[in-house]
């Protein structure tokens, strides 16, 4: 069976199809909820606002004017509404924080490693953060981030640049 | 070029899987709350526009009906059969968004 493109579903959301809508979610939620989570450095609220995003979305779904561009559309919303609930996110982040620096730490290396990368996070600038879980953990190019975080260019390929640098030396990490 | 990426194993580390019906189940519960609130919100403002035009209207109606209804028990009946007809078929249209009607089968 053909999968469906994104313009497709969003045509068929749009007139009314929540199966179609279902799959818009099923087929961005962990790319949306990674970012978020990278982002806000505590993952129940990421996913909480990520849930905010996508039923923005679907509340907005007729605005979106191109289809093909639901990827980036929806990372913006998700963005706009992490910015927005950064203030309240910190207060709960810094008990969230404490609360995990008192749990057993995992014997699994991968939960560490996860651990050790959303604490390495946290330390940097919201933006530059944003724009490193966009384009060295999603792939993303500069000027498709530029466009979602809506900043310069430049000021992208800077926040990536710095921020790798930083993340290394924070992690301990030499370029291979 | 690079060959591997150091920082790659970390992000990976921390991806959320690919499939979560948990999640999507609470996205689309979110979006029917929304739907219902919405909805009814439009039902509430279209009810009180009637209310509005039926109280506007009263006076003249009323005056229309009386007129109708003079001249015996048939005449009334003939005339309150369509009004009725008239005003189930707004009240399917308001609740349903079409005018057409399904009966049930008979079969």
């Amino acid at each position: 069976m053909q999968t469906p493109d994104d313009a497709a579903l969003v045509a068929a959301a749009r007139s009314g199809s929540d199966q179609a809508f279902a799959r818009i979610v099923d087929r961005y939620q962990s790319p949306v909820r990674g970012f978020l989570r990278r982002v806000s450095g505590n993952d129940a609220d990421a996913d909480e606002i990520a849930q905010d995003a996508f039923v923005d979305a679907w509340t907005h779904l007729r605005s979106l004017r191109d289809g093909a561009k639901l990827k980036s559309w929806l990372f913006a919303i998700a963005w706009r509404k992490a910015k927005t609930r950064a203030r309240s996110m910190a207060r709960t982040r810094t008990r969230e924080t404490a609360w995990q620096a008192v749990q057993p730490a995992s014997d699994e290396p991968q939960h560490e490693m996860a651990l050790a990368m959303q604490q390495a996070l946290v330390q940097l600038p919201a933006e530059q953060r944003a724009a490193v879980a966009l384009c060295l953990a999603g792939g993303w190019s500069h000027s498709e981030a530029a466009n979602v975080l809506d900043l310069p260019l430049g000021t992208v390929k800077s926040h990536v640049s710095r921020g790798r640098t930083r993340l290394m030396a924070i992690l301990g990490v030499d370029d291979a | 070029m690079r060959e591997h990426d150091p920082l790659q194993d970390f992000f990976r580390a921390g991806d959320v899987p690919a499939r979560d019906p948990g999640f999507r189940l609470a996205v689309m519960a979110s979006v029917a709350r929304r739907r219902f609130r919405r909805e009814l919100a439009e039902r509430l403002g279209q009810g009180l526009v009637v209310c509005l035009l039926v109280l506007i209207m009263a006076p003249i109606a009323g005056d229309v009906l009386e007129t109708l209804f003079r001249g015996g028990e048939a005449r009334f009946a003939l005339v309150t059969l369509p009004l009725a007809l008239g005003a189930a078929l707004i009240g399917h249209f308001w609740l349903n968004g079409r005018l057409r009607v399904r009966l049930p089968s008979l079969h």
